[in-house]
């Protein structure tokens, strides 16, 4: 009798341990889409490519791999990549952080040797981004054959896993029978112009990137599969564009007066070339005062240039030169957007370039910052109507196929105010803001996991599946040293 | 460039740390412990010191003394709204324990000292969870030491008050996103104190009613330990070794209970608590170094609650006594400032208790609770931070008690 009744006080102890768990809450569906296999189109963004190079760890968290991640809950096979052994990269160029004199600065990594890109892999990869492919080369026979490297014909990341010599990047994606493709591209056919200021590199005209894109499209419906396309980030908002202020020439009331003196001085010696012309008065109207001004930058629509130009042609005289050309400067125009890049040699700015420099006891000459550093005006009208129509084209695309679209420009608009993630606030400042790794416009891999979550964002609303969300702030940004 | 960075800080500096509704379960005696918690209206001895000084005057003996503790084994799920992503918590058992003495100076004047552990718990999260950014773990130790006199002003009606006098330690750690090791753990430590009041009067030979109310007690950090594991290249901007204040409010209560002997071998007893959790708006934190940086202020917007509870007692024979209650208890939370240092859900708990008289003046006890959170989504606005949250606990106690 007693002892039932202890056994029944003593029932509690059998129960103590036992957990929850979930009734209701999220469960993995493909919806109308079949993700079995997947295959990722490109260029660096979709490599996997971060500072500066295409290195094992950042390749490995690729924004396709966290896609292809999610997909493994939904009937998702194995994605392969064509695997980067090396932490330096394929080619150099990969950028580590140091602090110099205080600052964050980016300087060349030392990780070891690079991977070599030939001979080929050997192995069907899923991932095809190719770092630099424009819309074209993914339809470019002989891009992966490194016989046309010489001659510019070719690309050394395909050169690296194409399964034969003159095999097009979009018939490969093709042979691995995708039942789901994602397509971002177009990025490089505004990039390489922007990202020179306008001095090397074109923008693709719009009507060969219709052309183009019109045609991956096309193939990639006749294969039947289901997809995802993406538009390109309006490229200033990357911390390439953002990160060197235009407005970070701050001088004191001496300085400033002095180089006011300056440009009276240059002023003046430029008139006495127009008077010799029969010209009228110029004024550079540039005044500066104490505090942060705008940095003067070499000036290609210079009102002289040409009549300058040609007497430098003809002068034998090697200050009158210099002066010829240092002459045709401006102050760069905050009020319209213009922008320096992120390769500006910053160490030189303040009182150097951009200003004056002391080019003879007492004489003070300009020191215009090349134009390839600046993205002026007119280039930024380039550059934004090209992304607007090449835009147009991409959003048009999904409609008429009816596949669904990513728009990573909005987001990375909105990055440019900062947003947070589960505690973590995050925008495109460089270095601190998380998004964007040490190159300044490929991503850390949280900004590849934010990528990965948008694209499977809109994944789920055009296909009605329920692929699982991207755990961001899992994913590092920048480490700091 | 750097000035922004430190400023990112401040968002996620949410860092709060009492441990709250739906754990500020109140295991000061085995034997109210088994009857859902109600003890205002109960007359059990010694440990009415914390349910009830006024109870305290009309204990039967001359002495008693009880001993208990308690092995709370917890849980948190979490569950990503938009993934199947989840978390667990993996906390160690803790074990709040309560030792009181009581005497009867006369046939109006009781005595008697309490020590107990309401807050003794600790969260702890796996150091990579999702949430990392917000809180790895938390833990929150509070001592209260409550000397107490009872008075019995009829035959049927008694008072009493107690002086509260707590010794509490926080220490909590969250990640910072610099590195995959940055992190920030904060250690503070605070003696403050209150009062416990409390009336039992006895209506009549079968019914009993109780009211008693527990002061706030506002712990107040100072000089805590803020120490900063971050990048070497950050030491320069903010010290690795800081201190800072902080406030936080343990909340007033006003409980009321009516007990009523139903037959000779069953009693009844229902008891409402009202918790002023209204009282914890916001929790601040003011740093010695780099407060321009650091200092930061985050909402919480607790609303009062109120917890029904019921219970029942069967005394079997001389020897066994069988217990048996429920409550429900709210959230205090605000639905914007959910954070999940302080996983609080509305909840069910059951009890179960005997009492045994095992020898003489010798009893023993042995409850059981269990606490079921029901499964809610939630989320912490300003981190932009949500989940589908579920919480359960077991506590198993057992206690000794000896009155003559």
């Amino acid at each position: 009798m007693k002892l039932k009744y202890i056994f029944i006080a003593l029932l509690p102890l059998v129960i103590f341990s036992c957990k929850p768990e979930m009734e209701d809450g999220f469960k993995p569906s493909s919806g109308d889409a079949d993700f079995s296999t997947y295959v990722a189109l490109g260029n660096s963004l979709t490599a996997g490519y971060a500072d500066g190079a295409l290195y094992h760890s950042a390749q490995a968290v690729s924004y396709p791999s966290i896609i292809a991640q999610g997909l493994q809950e939904v009937g998702g096979n194995d994605f392969i990549q064509p695997v980067v052994n090396s932490e330096q990269g394929v080619l150099p160029g990969k950028l580590e952080l140091a602090v110099i004199d205080g600052n964050f600065t980016p300087v060349p990594a030392q990780d070891g040797e690079l991977d070599p890109f030939y001979p080929p892999i050997g192995y069907a990869v899923h991932n095809l981004g190719v770092p630099g492919a424009k819309v074209a080369h993914l339809l470019a026979p002989g891009y992966g054959n490194v016989t046309n490297l010489a001659a510019g014909l070719a690309n050394p990341y395909f050169v690296r896993f194409a399964s034969s010599p003159d095999v097009t990047v979009i018939d490969q994606a093709l042979s691995m029978q995708p039942t789901f493709f994602s397509l971002w591209i177009g990025n490089n056919d505004v990039l390489g112009y922007a990202a020179s200021g306008g001095t090397g590199d074109v923008i693709t005209p719009i009507a060969d990137f219709a052309t183009y894109f019109g045609g991956l499209a096309q193939y990639l419906n006749s294969s039947g599969a289901k997809g995802v396309l993406a538009n390109i980030p309006d490229v200033t908002t990357a911390a390439f564009f953002n990160t060197v202020p235009g407005d970070a020439l701050e001088v004191d009331i001496t300085q400033a007066a002095m180089i006011n003196v300056g440009i009276a001085q240059v002023e003046s010696k430029v008139n006495e070339i127009l008077t010799m012309a029969g010209l009228e008065e110029f004024s550079y109207n540039i005044h500066l005062s104490s505090g942060k001004n705008g940095f003067l930058i070499q000036d290609n629509e210079f009102l002289y240039r040409d009549l300058f130009n040609a007497i430098a042609d003809t002068s034998t005289d090697s200050e009158m030169i210099l002066f010829l050309h240092q002459a045709q400067f401006r102050q760069i125009d905050l009020a319209e957007g213009e922008l320096l890049i992120l390769l500006t040699p910053q160490d030189s700015l303040a009182m150097g370039m951009g200003s004056f420099f002391e080019f003879a006891p007492g004489m003070l000459l300009p020191f215009g910052i090349p134009s390839r550093y600046v993205l002026d005006k007119t280039e930024l009208d380039l550059v934004n109507t090209a992304t607007e129509q090449f835009n147009d084209i991409i959003k048009n695309t999904a409609d008429q196929y009816g596949w669904a679209w990513v728009d990573i420009n909005s987001k990375m608009d909105e990055m440019k105010d900062g947003m947070v993630y589960n505690g973590v606030s995050i925008d495109n400042e460089y270095v601190t803001g998380g998004v964007f790794s040490l190159d300044g416009i490929h991503l850390t891999p949280r900004g590849n996991a934010i990528v990965a979550d948008l694209f499977i964002e809109a994944i789920n609303k055009k296909y009605d599946s329920k692929i699982s969300s991207v755990n961001v702030n899992l994913y590092p940004g920048v480490d700091l040293p | 460039m750097k000035k922004i960075l430190i400023l990112s800080i401040l968002l996620i500096f949410g860092l709060s740390s009492v441990k709250a509704g739906g754990f500020q379960v109140r295991l000061q005696g085995q034997k109210q412990t088994s009857m859902g918690l109600i003890g205002t209206p109960m007359n059990f001895g010694s440990s009415s010191i914390f349910y009830n000084p006024g109870a305290l005057a009309m204990m039967k003996q001359d002495y008693s003394f009880d001993i208990g503790v308690n092995l709370i084994n917890s849980h948190v799920l979490y569950q990503s709204t938009s993934s199947s992503y989840s978390a667990e918590t993996n906390n160690p058992l803790s074990t709040p324990i309560h030792i009181y003495g009581a005497a009867k100076l006369n046939d109006k004047l009781t005595v008697g000292l309490g020590f107990y552990t309401p807050y003794g718990s600790t969260t702890q999260w796996d150091d990579n969870w999702a949430g990392k950014h917000l809180i790895q773990n938390i833990s929150l130790q509070a001592f209260f030491v409550q000397p107490t006199i009872s008075y019995k002003i009829m035959d049927n009606l008694s008072i009493g008050a107690g002086f509260v006098m707590v010794n509490g330690n926080v220490d909590m750690q969250k990640a910072l996103p610099y590195s995959e090791e940055s992190n920030v753990r904060l250690l503070g430590t605070d003696f403050n104190y209150g009062f416990n009041v409390g009336v039992y009067y006895q209506a009549t030979s079968k019914m009993s009613i109780g009211l008693d109310y527990r002061s706030q007690i506002t712990m107040k950090i100072e000089d805590g330990e803020a120490r900063f594991s971050i990048p070497e290249s950050l030491e320069t901007m903010v010290s690795k070794n800081n201190k800072f204040s902080a406030e936080l409010p343990l909340p007033a209560n006003l409980d009321f209970g009516i007990s009523y002997q139903i037959t000779e071998k069953l009693l009844a007893a229902i008891e409402v608590d009202y918790i002023f959790w209204s009282a914890y708006q916001e929790i601040s934190f003011t740093f010695e170094e780099n407060g321009d940086l650091l200092d930061n202020t985050n909402p919480r917007e607790y609303k009062d609650t109120f917890v029904p509870r019921l219970g029942l007692e069967y005394k079997l024979n001389d020897m066994f006594t069988f217990r048996t209650g429920g409550y429900y208890d709210q959230t205090p939370t605000n639905e914007k400032h959910f954070n999940p240092e302080t996983v609080s859900l509305d909840s069910w708990a059951y009890t179960l208790g005997v009492s045994i008289k095992a020898y003489k003046n010798l009893g023993i006890d042995l409850n059981y609770l269990g606490i079921h959170g029901k499964e809610s989504v939630k989320e912490y606005e300003s981190a932009n931070f949500e989940g589908r949250y579920k919480t359960s606990a077991a506590i198993f106690g057992i206690g000794i008690n000896y009155n003559f």
